[in-house]
């Protein structure tokens, strides 16, 4: 019956929005037409394959016979299996999540030792792949590559005191993936161009369902940065994607993106970033980054070898011109990504700055100067500023500042790489930065034909190839650090 | 041998773009749904109504009908369905926006426009929607036959994740049907009847890979020359025909106030596809010359044929028609994609009968207002109808199951629909 009179209502509204045109008017028939929205039989879907991937999950984690606790990884990580079917529904999708975010000793009651059993396995995981690199017959450009993917994997596999069972499949799919990768490391680079390619899509489907399993159960991934954002401007009207810089709605990102993760990782009692949230949270961060690293060095592998003038940027145009190869990513999944290279790098690169900072130290204190950011902030957002953010500023800049002291920056390169060197510290960064190039330049290919398309346009229309524009800019960003500066001209004497 | 391999891989590499055939897509809800143009009085009851069979658009639903020997005409009538309407008008800033174009449509500026496209596309959320969709029909219903052209425009959207732009793509998908079905009444008495009647649609479609939200909202705001070029020349397209066939069965009793039907819908549902690099090719190929000029460096790539088979349903329905003067009242039910319950492939429980059940009342008030409720597998709709002597509109609201389960995704949408012609009870 109530039904029934929602229905006449709803016509009724209809007639008046008809008449009245009034917004108050429009709203109260959107508000009622949502009331004809429910099911009228109250059925709930069914949720076998939600239960049974949780039961798999729940009983890879358990006490053997002699009481000692036990750690099935690879159970864990089989429930990729059931991902197909959990993530085209929205309801399975919740009820998988909430599953995951359950403590996994369920019937274990020591949890100190489930999260030793993990790691355990996780280390012995990872050192059995990096042998086998190792041993692999393949250039030392090809190891160093698969190594950074494998050192990326061990920091994914953090694992907090009382594991959920989402961090047992994390752990589970990065370690997975990680054995993957290197077992399929001399097949990669087989002469034989079919075995070659064989094991490369073979390396890139197994890591985009690693993706798509960690997108469904991490939190990082459920961030939508890219909510509110004006598109409308961000695209130039000319149709190759310039992008209009002055328009660019920072703020929408700041506003719906931040608010996201403070979600996350702030302590709602305190609003307070909680450091182990944060932790937990670098580390499905540092999961995907695992997974985005992988598949893209499986799509173009590139091959960096400075002291051959190597600079991993060979053949990028016939692999942009070359498109798509799957329909899988979209631009969200290079903003997660470049939000997962933040995320991971910025401890270690704050560790080379002085002053001992952190992120949640530095996270912490913008919210204390900007407690709105919590909320969210609109058009009339100043950003506030606070002794603490003062203070790390300068220690920033004591490093990077035009007044920089003398060693800092050189300090900062030896602890952020973790080498001694300057040949080493040189190979170290250079690396990182091809990864992490290399892989925004196939997820940028991969979201959209139309963007590689665009890349290209700006190469042609400046009458050069990609690389050559690559390097072009890399040698002019170069040089015009080491130019003396010109030397300002004398006042004319006056008579 | 393996140099030769060698050199034949890295020659398909260099040369895929130019050589490689344009790949088969498909996208569900483009290639497997039957083809059937869009009637808001039949949205309004639920999607039930094969029994009752009153209208014109009921030839489409049950052939059967026809039988009945009614006259109609149609010339034309034009439909359009909005989907994801209830979120747009429940938002703040939204509904001002629309409250203000309706009052003077000239007072929106391009923000307000991209603001609305925009919140229109989110709201499409994630997996498979529907946006918006068009049809033009023309259709005559004389005695035992029963003839109709059809030509409609499908928008569909597709999210990768979340329903923000970067992750929304739309599939447009344009269907040109021409229809012809004849109805029998095989028996004819006071106690009893028996109607029969088949139709067949030749169909032809024509869908486009998909296209990225942001690059159609960019496309808003570019030059309508670039946006004909990018559809046209730089979307590949996916174009062939197919003639499916219905076939239905009608039981009259009590002077046909009891009726009860089952039709088998979408037989030889096979389309023969082709793909083009362009829809601009598709057209010339379709034409068979040049209707439009290809632009300067134009490449055109081998097409792949291929085949898409859908597989025929069957739908069981109900009504209760008795003669009650004035008011004219018609109750109806069907049992809806009833084939895997009747071969035993899904078990048969009694409370899943209710997720196949559609059912609906309808009132027609002095065959003039017609007022119509229905419950489409759970999900209410609503609607009227008003019936002049030459002109006809229907508009109906309600909501449909777009996941994957019932209670996953449901999504709204508004028709509304004119006809100029003559379509009575």
């Amino acid at each position: 019956m109530k039904k029934i009179l929602y229905c006449a209502s709803v016509v009724l509204l209809v007639l008046c929005l008809a008449v009245s045109c009034d917004a108050d008017a429009i709203r109260k028939t959107g508000d009622t037409m949502a009331l004809l929205g429910t099911n009228v039989y109250g059925l709930q879907p069914t949720m076998r394959d939600v239960s049974e991937a949780n039961d798999t999950v729940s009983n890879s984690v358990y006490n053997q016979e002699t009481g000692a606790v036990e750690v099935n990884l690879e159970a864990a990580a089989s429930v990729q299996n059931s991902v197909e079917s959990i993530k085209e529904s929205t309801l399975k999708t919740e009820a998988f999540q909430k599953a995951m975010e359950e403590p996994a000793a369920t019937t274990v009651t020591d949890k100190a030792e489930v999260k030793t059993q993990i790691e355990t396995q996780r280390d012995t995981a990872i050192a059995a792949a990096q042998a086998t690199v190792t041993a692999a017959t393949v250039d030392d450009s090809v190891k160093e590559a698969i190594n950074t993917i494998l050192e990326t994997a061990a920091a994914a596999a953090e694992v907090s005191e009382d594991p959920t069972k989402g961090e047992v499949v994390s752990v589970g799919v990065v370690t997975d993936l990680a054995t993957t990768v290197s077992e399929k490391i001399a097949d990669m680079q087989s002469a034989d161009p079919v075995v070659a390619e064989q094991a490369k899509r073979e390396v890139a489907e197994k890591a985009m369902a690693a993706i798509d399993t960690l997108k469904l159960i991490s939190q990082a991934a459920n961030i939508d940065l890219l909510s509110g954002l004006d598109f409308g401007v961000l695209l130039g009207g000319d149709g190759d994607k310039a992008l209009v810089a002055k328009e660019m709605n920072y703020l929408a990102i700041a506003n719906k993106g931040m608010k996201q993760i403070f979600k996350y990782i702030v302590n709602p009692d305190t609003n307070q970033v909680d450091e182990a949230k944060l932790k937990r949270y670098t580390s499905q961060l540092a999961a995907l980054r695992t997974a985005y690293e992988t598949v893209g060095y499986a799509l173009r592998p590139f091959t960096l070898d400075i002291q051959n003038d190597a600079y991993g940027i060979e053949g990028l145009n016939e692999f942009i011109l070359g498109g798509r190869q799957y329909d899988f990513f979209s631009i969200n999944d290079l903003v997660l990504y470049l939000t997962s290279v933040i995320f991971t790098e910025a401890d270690a690169a704050l560790a080379g700055i002085p002053g001992n900072h952190t992120m949640c130290e530095l996270l912490n204190a913008l919210l204390e100067a900007n407690p709105g950011l919590l909320e969210g902030v609109d058009e009339n957002f100043h950003f506030q500023t606070s002794p603490a953010l003062e203070a790390a500023w300068a220690d920033l800049m004591a490093v990077f500042g035009d007044d920089s002291e003398d060693g800092a920056l050189l300090t900062f390169l030896e602890t952020y790489s973790g080498k001694t060197t300057e040949d080493e510290i040189k190979s170290k960064l250079i690396n990182k930065a091809a990864f992490i190039a290399n892989t925004m330049v196939v997820l940028l290919v991969e979201a959209d034909d139309n963007y590689s398309k665009a890349v290209n346009n700006i190469a042609v229309a400046n009458d050069i190839t990609v690389e050559a524009a690559i390097l072009n800019y890399i040698g002019g960003f170069l040089g015009s650090g080491s130019e003396e500066p010109a030397p300002e001209p004398q006042p004319e004497p006056q008579n | 041998m393996k140099k030769i391999l060698a050199i034949l891989f890295l020659a398909a590499l260099v040369l895929t773009p130019v050589l490689a055939a344009v790949p088969e897509i498909q996208y569900s809800g483009t290639t497997d749904t039957a083809f059937r143009p869009t009637s808001a009085r039949i949205s309004a009851l639920g999607e039930s109504g094969i029994a009752s069979a009153g209208r014109m658009d009921a030839l489409f639903q049950n052939p059967a009908a026809l039988a009945q020997k009614r006259f109609g005409v149609a010339l034309p009538s034009f439909g359009l369905t909005v989907y994801n309407l209830q979120a747009l008008l429940s938002d703040e800033t939204d509904s001002q926006i629309i409250a203000d174009a309706m009052q003077d449509p000239s007072s929106l500026d391009d923000d307000q426009i991209v603001r609305l496209a925009q919140d229109m596309v989110e709201n499409v959320g994630a997996g498979r929607n529907e946006f918006l969709t068009t049809d033009v029909t023309v259709g005559f219903a004389l005695g035992n036959l029963g003839l109709g052209v059809q030509v409609q425009e499908k928008l569909h959207t597709i999210a990768n994740g979340s329903s923000n732009l970067a992750n929304v793509y739309f599939v447009p998908e344009v269907n040109v049907g021409a229809v012809a079905a004849l109805g029998l009444r095989i028996i004819n008495s006071p106690v009893l009847n028996l109607d029969v009647g088949a139709s067949a649609t030749f169909v032809y479609k024509a869908y486009t890979q998909k296209i990225g939200a942001s690059t159609m909202l960019s496309m808003l705001s570019g030059d309508m020359d670039a946006v004909k070029n990018e559809i046209l020349w730089n979307t590949p397209t996916m174009a062939g025909w197919g003639v499916p066939v219905n076939l239905g069965v009608t039981l009259g009793l009590a002077e046909n106030t009891i009726r009860i039907s089952a039709v088998a819908e979408n037989i030889n549902s096979v389309y023969h596809m082709k793909s083009y690099n362009a829809a601009g090719a598709a057209i010339n190929d379709i034409a068979q010359q040049t209707v439009l000029e290809e632009p300067e460096g134009y490449v055109a790539e081998e097409s792949t044929e291929f085949t898409i088979t859908n597989p025929w349903s069957l739908t069981l329905g109900v009504a209760f028609v008795p003669y009650v003067p004035l008011l004219h009242p018609v109750v109806s039910a069907d049992l809806v994609d009833m084939l895997d319950i009747v071969t035993g492939r899904e078990e048969f429980e009694w409370q899943n009968l209710l997720l196949h059940l559609n059912a609906s009342v309808e009132l027609n008030l002095l065959s003039m207002v017609a007022l119509r409720a229905g419950v489409n597998r759970g999900y209410m709709s609503v609607g009227v109808g008003v019936d002049l002597p030459l002109l006809g509109i229907d508009a109906s609201y309600g909501w449909k199951e777009f996941g994957s389960v019932i209670g996953d995704k449901p999504v709204d949408s508004f028709t509304i629909r004119f006809y100029v012609g003559y379509d009575k009870i």
